[in-house]
């Protein structure tokens, strides 16, 4: 006889417990919209999936390891002369640059303007990519352990790759700048107009819907970060116009460019630590030596 | 037996998680079956009371910190999908073979349009374009999928 009725309080429980879930999946969405109040929570439950993504990482690394001890000794040698060849080249640009950047900074000291501070970066491993047309993003192997902080830059060898947008454990989240929800600060290499690059969704496609009207462009203009917003440090290269596009909108001319970093192809990123970043790092051995 | 029966049951859903993080690229990228959600959906039906939706809302989570995607959206639409089918689990497993293949596609069209929903209502954009591929792929998968876990249920 009471078989019925026990069924019934069952199902109501279900009820309360899939209303009790959900109400605290909506909590959590609300409250991702500020990362102060889920990056320690992130943090620490990533704790948990960090031997998953080591196990994902497994195979790439063992490739890796493959890939150097049984290339040929021959393939090393060519490669090695290769590099000798690379390095001697660069060391003369090297040499160039040293007197360029003299003057350089003699010339902003006459004009009273900010010097361009030297970056510091690390080399980061990227874990994993979604390229899909909503949402773009990479994570990289850094975290919160290695002091990576929400909002650092991250740049390819080309130019600028994205923002690190949720940082784990041992993980960061990176926002592209092909991302649609992603805007970039940049300003014409040529002239000094300054504007905004947004993403689209797509890898190879930027779009430029803000240029001034008087603003002079051309195929083939490089566009690197204005440093405005903080965001990104000034002076990163970009993308490059590729296609200048017919404005109904009067006040504004449109463009599309191509973005610098190699976003298919990239292994490796490099993340840049900005000034604050670096005290950041230093102040720490220091915190833990004072006990 | 009903120790082994949960360490395939965790097992299985680690191991989903762990297909679901492979980075493959190109089409094979978009077309990516859902894993963990067809894992839960197996086990939500054939082991309804050790797949609850404490455990779909816990691997959820896991999966939303791995995917850094918004918090709880995973969660959200896996609770709603363990619900359905605690709703329907005793004709689930009586009906037809094919007949529980496309349950399952409409079960996972259902998460799909709850988590583009979401997407839809976090991030203000109006060109959305909803990627199909997963539903079709899980569906194609299904048969085999359940095939083998069906082995492995019944041999431990």
């Amino acid at each position: 006889m009471w078989t019925p009725k026990n069924t019934n309080t069952l199902s109501q429980n279900n009820i309360l417990t899939f209303l009790l879930l959900e109400i605290i999946c909506v909590v959590l969405m609300i409250a991702d919209h500020s990362a102060q109040i889920t990056a320690p929570v992130r943090a620490s439950i990533s704790a948990l999936t960090y031997p998953l993504v080591k196990i994902v990482e497994l195979p790439q690394q063992v490739y890796q390891f493959i890939n150097t001890t049984v290339s040929d000794q021959a393939d090393l040698l060519t490669e090695n002369i290769e590099l000798k060849q690379k390095l001697s080249q660069a060391q003369i640009d090297l040499l160039q640059m040293e007197v360029v950047s003299q003057q350089n900074s003699e010339l902003r000291k006459l004009l009273h303007t900010k010097q361009l501070l030297p970056l510091k970066t690390t080399a980061a491993f990227i874990v994993n990519i979604n390229t899909g047309k909503n949402n773009q993003y990479i994570i990289i192997n850094q975290g919160f352990n290695q002091g990576v902080t929400v909002g650092q830059s991250v740049l390819d060898l080309n130019g600028v790759v994205g923002q690190v947008d949720k940082v784990a454990l041992e993980n960061a989240h990176v926002i592209l700048i092909t991302n649609k929800n992603h805007a970039v600060p940049v300003e014409f290499l040529r002239t000094g107009v300054r504007t905004f690059i947004y993403g689209t969704g797509e890898l190879d496609n930027l779009s430029l819907p803000e240029i001034p009207q008087s603003a002079e462009i051309k195929v083939g203009d490089v566009l690197i970060t204005s440093g405005y917003g903080g965001a990104f440090p000034a002076g990163l290269k970009v993308a490059t116009i590729n296609k200048i596009l017919d404005s109904s909108d009067k006040s504004f001319q449109r463009a599309t460019a191509k973005p610098s970093a190699n976003l298919k192809l990239m292994k490796q990123v490099l993340l840049v630590w900005s000034l604050e970043n670096q005290n950041h790092e230093k102040k720490q051995p220091e915190e833990h030596a004072i006990p | 037996m009903k120790l082994r029966s949960l360490k395939l049951i965790h097992g299985s859903i680690i191991f989903s998680l762990i297909l679901m993080l492979i980075p493959w690229s190109g089409w094979f990228k978009i077309a990516q079956p859902y894993w963990l959600a067809l894992v839960v959906i197996y086990w939500s039906i054939e082991a309804p009371r050790q797949m609850g939706m404490l455990t779909a809302f816990f691997y959820s989570i896991l999966l939303d910190v791995l995917y850094g995607s918004l918090f709880g959206k995973h969660g959200f639409s896996m609770v709603a999908m363990v619900f359905l089918i605690s709703k329907i689990h005793k004709r689930l497993k009586m009906t037809s073979f094919w007949q529980l293949t496309l349950m399952v596609g409409a079960l996972l069209l259902n998460d799909l349009v709850i988590r583009t929903f979401i997407d839809w209502v976090s991030m203000n954009k109006e060109d959305f374009s909803i990627n199909l591929w997963p539903i079709l792929t899980s569906i194609l998968i299904w048969p085999w999928f359940k095939y083998v876990l069906d082995r492995l249920n019944h041999r431990f």
